[in-house]
């Protein structure tokens, strides 16, 4: 006997629209076998295939007609229940919403994090030389290498295709007609700079735009604001009103996802020849980027560029240049001992939250829909019993989550519309109305959606098709019993906003904790005015009639602003140092007085006076880690070295912060300034009373001095405020959308209250007849919940401990994580749930008995 | 009483002359052979299960054999209710036909 082909029965089968089509195919196949015997196997085979064939369009436009019936059917279905349901529909719809618009907008976020530096062309072959540096005990990453080396790599190294120099050199004050500003905005580059990268030049050839050193490339949006409607190809633009440059290009402006940002471009060679402002030789200090030749790998090129760079140093160091790929900079780039600068803890961060937010939402509607279960029971019971069979009612559910979805997905997409400007704010983030439009983020918008139908209703569709018609029609499917499932999805949605809540406190206390610390001196009444450029040379002048000014405490100036000291000495020596021992000093040149104005505190010696003529060319402070370094009982009167410049210690001062917070204070060393050049930013403290006057009194010396130049001024506080700002506007985003986490949570929980206490009307009704309080019942109906609650606190806590562990761990100094955060968010949680759930359950505890009672 | 389609009809009378070993395969071959038309398995299976719906007609399961993949047949068996309906059919045909000229094919071009 021989079988019919295996596949062509399977789809007979399949085909066949009548339900027990068993004994049909057994006729097909003795068909088939008497087939065999008379015309051989293969017009056998033939046959039953195209029996499969004639069979087909039958079993289409049965399904179809069906399918449209049916489809038309639970549509209608759907709509009565959300329309009969008002309540639990809008929860059901609102949450959702709300946990969409919240996903979206994270993942208009994290899509824009991980677009940054892609849409250059060659983005895959394009690197930083990075660096670490060897010290005792420690490396230091640096991002920086030697501005001699990008003309050389080509030569010496065959991978290499292109390399350029890219860096920012302190700003110029330019001036085209009457428009005159300071912009500190400009890079210094090499002609390769445009076959590298993917910036198109509007205007301009990109071969030769930065060829004549007296070049200058400018972006639109400057060239709007020099030039106007007027084409500024050609024109001259004087810089430190001494040079004049000529445009030679207009660049578009570099879209927010580029790491390399700037509005001006010179030609290297132009900052090396006429402004001394970048050390020469082959000392790390300016970004290098390199363009390898197609299909070279970055490993093997790494030695080569340290050989050749330690080979030009000419020193014994264990320095090991990298190549970074450009597209991982935003992401993963590190920063002196291996701290994470790069945004991808946050990019993780946030898609965990999105994920925990929609999870919550997603709850929301398992819950509410199985719930109601009781209510759906009979409409289940009749389509099983008429001959739906499982599938179909799975696919109904699916199809009924599918409609609330797309529902909740239009709300959102208004939501994400309308709020759009807030997050750009919150977010610091140029987005437009048009990455809405883009392809990932429509993915990502229809991967969501998807992920949402699947989540929220997988259960419900499994669940209710799963019920027996005999027992759901019989009456006996009315007693609802406890649903473990559902008590530890509303346990998983509390613990989510806990740990939510828990790590926006925490991150709100750090940030808090950072922004009010103590630095080791007063940083209120104290401002900095830099001095750009070529003014440097004025500072005696001005330093000279500012102290005149009444208001004005103390004048002095120093190289850096005093919130961010990061210039590092590899060769401090001092009398005794281990000849092995490889340290880096952080150093400042400072002016006298210097001390006096920021209020530092000398735990031992002197400060710098003009009382020792050796003091100019000889003197050191030092801070206590220094002292620590150092080693001796009593640092002061130590010969101290540094740029092989001796001299000696004398003074030690309490540690102070001259850098953020995550990092920890560094051993410093100030040294007097040797000429006025080095001091980059004036430092005037001025009394309390009366700012704007200050201010204004400040101006007008500025003005009398130096009349061509630009007045600007830095308050400290406010200077070391910014370096908290991502810290902030982490715990902003956090802060909302545990809010909101929270709320969808609640929504969820109100209406799982509202539905407990209209399934216990009777019961309540029951109780109060027999004499139970208010109060006795309020306690009936909430004890489930608060317990739920209690749950959730308990799961939360160790994991947002770890959380906030983690996190806290990147900061040097940091809040002490004590039981309050956790009590009190606990505490929170329990008030928020209880108040939900009250709100229902003092309705029912206070309704007549009577009504509950008259119907039976 | 009720009226019966034709190929109700001639499926209904192969069934009682196949007496006892009517089954999807024997009816259409039987059903083939009187009539000279070829009838495919779905359209003996149509009226086979009218048939079984108006009550006219009843089914049991055979042995499965290997021929048939191991599936059994399912035999018709004409129900009383079923004999009734053809002997009022054929007085109804009696009737319509009576003094009909006997005529045949050729004539009647």
């Amino acid at each position: 006997m021989k079988k019919p082909p295996h596949m062509a029965e399977w789809l007979l089968g399949r085909f066949l629209l009548l339900h027990n089509c068993s004994p049909v195919l057994g006729d097909f196949e003795e068909l088939y076998n008497d087939m065999i015997e008379s015309r051989g196997k293969a017009a056998a085979d033939l046959w039953y295939w195209s029996q499969l064939a004639k069979s087909f369009p039958g079993f289409i436009s049965g399904h179809a007609y069906w399918g449209f019936v049916l489809f038309r059917n639970y549509l209608k279905v759907t709509l009565r229940s959300i329309g009969r349901h008002r309540s639990f529909s809008f929860i059901n719809i609102f949450g959702l919403a709300l946990g969409l618009s919240c996903t979206l907008f994270i993942s208009l976020w994290v899509l824009d994090e991980l677009s940054f530096d892609r849409f250059h062309e060659k983005t895959e072959r394009l690197y930083r030389i990075e660096s670490d540096e060897e010290y005792s005990g420690y490396s230091m990453h640096s991002i920086t290498s030697p501005p001699p080396l990008a003309p050389v790599l080509p030569g010496e190294i065959p991978e290499v295709e292109a390399a350029a120099r890219f860096t920012r050199f302190g700003g110029m004050q330019l001036r085209y007609q009457d428009h005159s500003f300071f912009e500190p905005q400009i890079r210094a580059t090499d002609t390769s700079f445009f076959r590298m990268f993917s910036f198109p030049l509007l205007k301009g050839d990109p071969d030769t735009a930065l060829r004549d050193p007296f070049s200058i490339v400018i972006s639109r949006r400057m060239a709007a604001k020099y030039f106007g409607e007027d084409d500024p190809l050609g024109c001259v633009i004087q810089a430190e009103n001494r040079f004049d440059l000529k445009v030679t290009g207009i660049i578009q402006d570099p879209p927010g996802n580029s790491t390399l940002q700037f509005d001006w471009i010179v030609p290297f060679v132009f900052v090396e020849q006429n402004l001394r402002r970048l050390p020469e030789g082959w000392s790390d200090a300016i970004s290098t980027f390199v363009l390898l030749r197609e299909g070279m790998e970055a490993d093997p090129v790494e030695p080569k560029i340290t050989e050749l760079i330690l080979r030009n140093q000419g020193k014994q160091t264990r320095t090991v240049y990298q190549l970074a790929p450009l597209k991982r900079l935003r992401l993963y780039s590190i920063y002196g001992r291996g701290e994470l600068v790069g945004t991808v803890k946050y990019v993780y961060i946030f898609s965990l939250i999105a994920l925990f937010v929609i999870l919550i939402a997603c709850i929301n509607f398992m819950n509410l829909s199985t719930a109601r279960s009781a209510q759906r029971a009979r409409e289940i019971g009749m389509r099983k019993v008429v001959g739906a069979q499982r599938g179909d009612l799975i696919r109904q559910f699916y199809g009924e989550s599918l409609l609330y979805t797309l529902c909740a997905l239009c709300l959102a997409v208004l939501w994400v519309i309308l709020l759009l400007p807030v997050f750009r704010t919150i977010s610091g983030k140029p987005m437009s109305l048009a990455a809405l439009g883009t392809r990932p983020v429509l993915l990502a918008g229809v991967a969501i959606t998807f992920l949402t139908v699947l989540l929220a209703g997988s259960y419900p569709a499994l669940l209710l098709s799963s019920l027996k018609p005999v027992r759901v029609l019989s009456r006996l499917g009315k007693s609802e019993r406890k649903s473990i499932f559902r008590s530890t999805l509303v346990v998983v949605q509390f613990s989510l906003s806990i740990f939510l809540i828990i790590g926006t406190v925490v991150v709100y206390s750090q940030t808090r904790f950072m922004k009010g610390r103590d630095l080791g001196y007063d940083r209120s009444q104290l401002l900095t005015i830099p001095l750009r450029g070529e003014v440097g040379g004025s500072y005696p002048a001005l330093k000279n009639r500012l102290q005149q000014e009444p208001s004005i405490l103390n004048v002095t100036a120093m190289g850096r602003r005093p919130t961010m000291i990061a210039d590092y000495a590899r060769d401090a020596g001092w009398a005794g140092k281990d000849p092995d021992q490889d340290v880096r000093v952080v150093f400042a040149a400072v002016d006298y007085e210097f001390i006096e104005t920021l209020g530092l505190e000398l735990m031992e010696g002197r400060t710098f006076s003009r009382d020792y003529t050796t003091d100019a060319k000889e003197a050191f402070l030092i801070n206590e880690e220094a002292a620590k370094l150092i080693g001796r009982e009593s640092a002061v009167g130590t010969p101290f070295t540094m740029f092989g410049r001796p001299g000696t210690v004398i003074g030690v001062l309490k540690n102070f912060h001259f850098q953020p917070l995550r990092r920890e204070i560094q051993p410093l060393a100030f040294l007097l300034a040797p000429n006025p050049n080095w001091l980059g930013n004036i430092v005037v403290r001025f009394s309390p009373e009366n700012t704007a006057a200050t201010l204004a009194s400040i101006e007008k010396v500025w003005k009398e001095v130096l009349p061509t130049y630009p007045f600007e001024y830095v308050f400290v506080d406010e200077d070391y405020s910014q370096f908290y700002r991502r810290e902030e506007r982490v715990g902003q985003l956090l802060g909302n959308f545990s809010f909101l986490a929270v709320f969808i949570a609640c929504l969820g929980l109100f209406g799982l209250a509202s539905f407990v206490v209209e399934q216990r009307t009777k019961e309540i009704g029951i109780r109060k007849v027999l004499g139970a309080s208010v109060s006795a019942i309020m306690i009936s109906l909430c004890k489930e919940f608060v317990r739920l609650v209690v749950f959730s606190v308990l799961i939360a806590w160790p994991l947002a401990y770890l959380w906030a562990r983690s996190w806290l761990d990147d900061f040097a100094y940091r809040i002490r994580l004590g039981p309050a955060v956790f009590l009190l968010t606990g505490l929170l949680a329990l008030v928020i749930a209880l108040l939900t759930v009250s709100f229902q359950a003092v309705r029912a505890a206070r309704a007549n008995p009577a009504d509950a009672l008259q119907y039976e | 009483m009720k009226l019966l389609s034709r190929q109700e009809e001639v499926v209904l009378l192969s069934i009682w002359k196949l007496k006892g070993n009517a089954y999807g395969v024997t009816v259409r071959e039987y059903i083939s052979e009187i009539t000279g038309k070829y009838w495919s398995i779905g359209s003996i299976y149509v009226p086979l299960d009218r048939l079984v719906e108006k009550g006219l007609v009843t089914t049991y399961q055979g042995l499965p054999t290997k021929r048939r993949g191991g599936r059994s047949k399912r035999f018709y068996e004409i129900t009383p209710e079923g004999m009734k309906v053809l002997a009022e059919m054929r007085q109804v045909q009696r009737i319509l036909w009576k003094d009909f000229p006997e005529v045949t094919a050729e004539n009647n071009k």
